[in-house]
């Protein structure tokens, strides 16, 4: 026999208080003096040992009663062959998950993990009791029922379960196990049970997920959840693990780099070979040889040959685990980017036009045919109806915006606006610091160093970053050449550092803004800075913090996705708001989406990327805007948990984790699995009990006056 | 309306609430006479004088002269002494007598305290002389029999100051009184007789052996007769002879009863064949009863 809720046995101790009631009535009769007391004692005699022997009774069938009724509390369930002893009762609800996400498509032999996940949960299925009902569900990092209710007939979960297949989603555990309780919440029995069957592979701890969890699973009546480990037999997995794109803006003709980070988990050094195609088209093809455990970046060079988005992969052979062999993603070319740059503090006589450099960087030919289109205004005069179809804002100086400008502004960065700010003028400070930036961020502009002898020296700070991609050795020694005075000092302890000072503090700070992003510079970009503007790298500094801010994933209207997620483009000029867009599928398919014609700039929202490719959006049969969508890189960890540690980070409140090991998921289920509840029984017997108690009490009398 | 008055002053319960034992048997005596509507015992105290002769040695204070002159003779005069009854009435004032097992009730003792005031009055009244012994393992206060008015106030005195004794020994008590009691005369007992009773019969039978006219007044409590008690308690013996006894008492009533009233049936069916007058009372009978009980006997007596 096994306890539910063990913990209330505590009540146990409660079946004392007869025990002690008994004591305590023993000592604490009245004294009555008696004078005939000669007649008393022959009758008494006899009375008193069949009185004794009674209360004796009494109090064995008191403390009896409060122990089976606390037992019953505590849900005593019998297991083996005495379950089958006891009648069946209300039986068991319970939901069966299967983990549906993108590792369940390791192979084995025969199929796929998933497919052993399935045989997993209809042998579950087929272990529940006539009067069980069950339900199944899929889970990725979402939480995806199969049934509308719960049903008593093990053949619908296999006809259900045969047409399941894995998607490409990452995995959630935390929805999936609430999603399960929400659905068990349904159901009005006591036995509830559930059975995750997942190859448990390693996912971030999330400590605020994880005591949000154990908090819901302590309001939680009663689960057992059972723990089913499916896998394939350990193999050497091979992924690409990251493809860079370039961070510039891409102009047709020009040659871009594309940079793919291939990995392998096994202990050999492995030739690897690698393809790249762009549009449909092999451009490339390398072999790398990769040592165990190791990774390795490779760069493609590639020529642009035509504008648009152009939708590409790169890919290894297939392995057991395909999912992670090829990533897609999508560059953008030829067209030109809309930035509104502004200007804040004018500047004084005697001091260049602090713009004079920045134009230089963002149209280098003065003829409007770079990769932005630029719009130069007064940042106390700007027109705020240009922030909509701005991608990027570059600006200066800023000082005395407006209040309504300001709140145009944050609107802007928080809806995935992206802003490049130049801070180097002392005038700046207060309005940034009191203003500005905290309507933003945390970020703040530290001390202000003006002194003429003042040259402080850069240092990059995070080579990885995608500004300094494909930058050489050399030309980040010309960077970090550079000296710098008149600068604002910025935390480097905010954000994500891009360049620091060689001694303290840092340059340039990226920080999110919402679901846009901001990157602050310490400087401004007249001549006053310092040596930097004069730099050779300057201008491709400005040139690659716009263009990747222009650009990068996130924003408005990014070009990569991971699977499940929503994909935003904008729609074209053109597309009237009845227009229909096509959208094709990497398996060629084609859905049909609507344009969404309230926003400004028009956009189209589209849920249906469920599998890994390149998804191309047309109207017209033109494709105007493709989207790359990946499997998450979490989805590739080869690391997987055991049943019961697993168990044990989850396990809280009553519900109750046991791990189903072994070979054979019956007999190891028919092992841990719950036994018949028995708490009627008990009920039932501490009822009787009562009555035989009450009428044992009005025989004995009990501690009380003498009953009527 | 008088009568219902005087008479609901006979109730036990009406007479714990009232003053002084002279008080109380006053009222009880003069509320019971006339709520009798013929009175059979007029004539009882008619004064008549009884000479006696002198006996050497005796005080010369209470010799009749005149009966001398006249027939050269000493003879006493016993006018001071009514010479139609000796009553004695022997109180048990053991421990066993002070229980009370209801709050309100009298206790044995206090019962019989008032009764034996009651019949004092009334023997004093009637002119028969009245004496008193309290006893409880033996005999504590004799008051020996006179009919005076001071007497009373005597036996009244006597009476309250009785305070509970220790054990009983009722059986051994009264065969000593009865040896020591050599004039005959009317012996009223009032006991609970708690104590064996062959030794107690034994002891009142002697009395009539030894000629005298005896009333047994049997008090008990009510409770002690049914034993209609509603909480299990421990009951101790008020002597403490007996070890206690823990019961419930719904459960020994039955076969308790059934013993006492055996116990009450030998009594009164022993003191029958001996024409011993036996009385049994509970504390909460009026005591109207008793002074009813004597009545008959002095009648009987005549």
């Amino acid at each position: 026999m096994q306890f539910l809720n063990p913990i209330y046995l505590i009540g146990l101790s409660a079946a004392a208080i007869p025990i002690v009631l008994h004591l305590l009535s023993r000592r604490n009769v009245e004294d009555i003096p008696f004078a005939p007391l000669r007649f008393l004692i022959p009758t008494q005699e006899k009375q008193n040992r069949r009185l004794n022997l009674r209360r004796l009774l009494l109090l064995l069938l008191r403390v009896a009663i409060i122990a089976f009724v606390v037992m019953a509390m505590a849900r005593p369930t019998l297991t083996g062959g005495l379950a089958s002893l006891v009648s069946a009762g209300e039986g068991v609800s319970a939901v069966i998950l299967v983990d549906a996400s993108a590792s369940m498509h390791s192979q084995v032999a025969g199929g796929t993990v998933f497919d052993l996940a399935r045989s997993e949960a209809v042998k579950i299925a087929g272990e529940l009791g006539s009067g069980d009902e069950v339900a199944v569900a899929l889970f990725t990092d979402g939480f995806q029922p199969l049934f509308e209710e719960f049903v008593r007939d093990p053949n619908l979960v296999l006809a259900e379960l045969e047409e399941t297949t894995p998607s490409y989603r990452s995995t959630d555990y935390f929805n999936a196990l609430e999603g399960a309780l929400d659905f068990l919440g349904r159901s009005s029995r006591d036995h509830r049970e559930i059975y995750l069957v997942s190859d448990f592979q390693m996912v971030e701890a999330d400590s605020l997920r994880l005591s949000r969890f154990r908090a819901r699973l302590e309001k939680s009546p009663p689960t057992n959840i059972f723990l089913r480990r499916v896998q394939s037999d350990p193999f050497v997995n091979r992924s690409v693990a990251d493809v860079e794109r370039p961070a510039t803006l891409l102009r047709s003709g020009q040659t871009a780099r594309v940079a793919a980070t291939v990995r392998q988990d096994g202990a050999d050094t492995l030739p690897l070979p690698l393809f790249l195609q762009v549009a449909g088209n092999a451009v490339g093809e390398t072999e790398l040889e990769l040592a165990g455990g190791g990774s390795r970046r490779h760069v493609f060079p590639i020529t642009l040959p035509q504008a648009g988005d152009l939708g590409g992969s790169i890919r290894l052979r297939p392995d057991r685990y395909p999912p992670d062999d090829e990533r897609f993603f999508v560059l953008s070319v030829g067209e030109q980017v809309p930035a509104l740059v502004l200007r804040g503090v004018v500047g004084t006589e005697g001091e260049r036009d602090p713009l004079l450099f920045l134009l230089a960087a963002l149209d280098p030919g003065g003829r409007g045919d770079g990769n932005f289109d630029l719009v130069v205004e007064n940042a106390s005069a700007f027109d705020v109806n240009r922030l909509p179809s701005t991608h990027v804002v570059v600006a200066v100086d800023l000082r005395n915006l407006g209040a309504a400008r300001l709140s145009s502004i944050t609107d802007f960065l928080e809806g995935g606006g992206t802003m490049l700010l130049f801070a180097g003028d002392p005038r700046v400070r207060a309005y940034l610091n009191e203003r500005l930036l905290p309507a933003w961020t945390n970020l703040r502009l530290g001390e202000f160093r003006g002194e003429a002898d003042v040259h402080e020296r850069l240092v990059v700070a995070d080579r990885d970053h995608p500004v300094f991609a494909g930058f050489e050795d050399e030309e980040i020694q010309t960077l970090e050449e550079a000296r710098l005075r008149n600068f604002f000092r910025l935390p480097d302890d905010i954000g994500r550092p891009l360049i620091r000072f060689a001694d303290r503090g840092a340059a340039v700070v990226e920080v999110e803004t919402g679901k846009g992003r901001l990157i602050l510079c310490g400087f401004h970009t007249a001549a006053a800075a310092g040596t930097l503007p004069y730099s050779p790298m300057f201008l491709p500094l400005v040139q690659r913090l716009t263009g990747y801010l222009a650009t990068a994933g996130w924003g408005r209207f990014g070009r990569h996705y991971e699977v499940g997620a929503q994909l935003v483009v904008e729609a074209p000029d053109a597309a009237s708001a009845e227009a229909q867009v096509q959208v094709r599928r990497p398996d060629g398919t084609v859905a049909v989406a609507t344009i969404d014609a309230s926003t400004t700039p028009a956009r189209l929202e589209w849920d249906g990327a469920d599998r890994p490719g390149v998804y191309s959006f047309e109207v017209d049969g033109e494709t105007w805007s493709q989207c790359a969508v990946n499997v998450s890189t979490s989805e590739s960890i080869r690391q997987f948990e055991r049943a019961e540690d697993f168990g044990d980070r989850f396990t809280s409140g009553t519900a109750r984790f046991r791990a189903l090991e072994g070979d054979s998921t019956v007999d190891s289920l028919r092992d841990a699995r719950q036994g018949k509840g028995i708490h009627q029984l008990f009920l039932m017997l501490a009822g009787i009990l009562l009555v035989v108690e009450s009428l044992v009490s009005r025989r004995v009398g009990g501690d009380s006056p003498e009953p009527a | 309306m008088a009568t219902r008055q005087s008479t609901r002053l006979l109730e036990p319960e009406v007479v714990s609430r009232l003053g002084g034992l002279d008080f109380i048997a006053r009222t009880l005596v003069e509320g019971f006479l006339v709520g009798l509507h013929r009175s059979p015992y007029h004539g009882f105290s008619v004064e008549f004088a009884e000479y006696r002769q002198y006996l050497p040695g005796e005080s010369t204070q209470n010799i009749d002269w005149r009966v001398y002159a006249k027939t050269d003779r000493h003879y006493v005069r016993l006018f001071h002494e009514e010479t139609n009854l000796h009553a004695r009435i022997l109180l048990d004032i053991s421990a066993s007598m002070e229980t009370s097992l209801e709050k309100d009730r009298l206790s044995k003792l206090s019962y019989g305290r008032t009764l034996a005031a009651a019949l004092s009055y009334l023997f004093i009244k009637q002119n028969d002389g009245a004496g008193l012994v309290t006893f409880d393992e033996r005999p504590r206060q004799i008051v020996p029999p006179r009919s005076s008015r001071r007497q009373l106030n005597h036996l009244f005195k006597v009476l309250h100051e009785a305070k509970a004794g220790a054990k009983t020994d009722v059986g051994r008590v009264l065969d000593e009184l009865a040896d020591r009691m050599w004039r005959r005369g009317l012996v009223v007992i009032i006991s609970d007789l708690i104590d064996d009773p062959e030794s107690v019969l034994r002891g009142i039978k002697h009395f009539r052996h030894r000629k005298h006219e005896v009333i047994v007044f049997h008090v008990l409590d009510p409770r002690e007769v049914d034993f209609n008690l509603s909480k299990e308690a421990r009951f101790i013996d008020p002597e403490q002879e007996l070890d206690p006894v823990k019961a419930q008492p719904w459960h020994l009533r039955e076969t308790y009863t059934a013993e006492v009233a055996k116990w009450r049936d030998r009594l009164n069916r022993e003191c029958g064949q001996h024409q011993i007058d036996y009385v049994p009372l509970t504390t909460d009978t009026p005591f109207e009863r008793a002074l009813l009980a004597y009545l008959n006997k002095r009648a009987a007596m005549q």
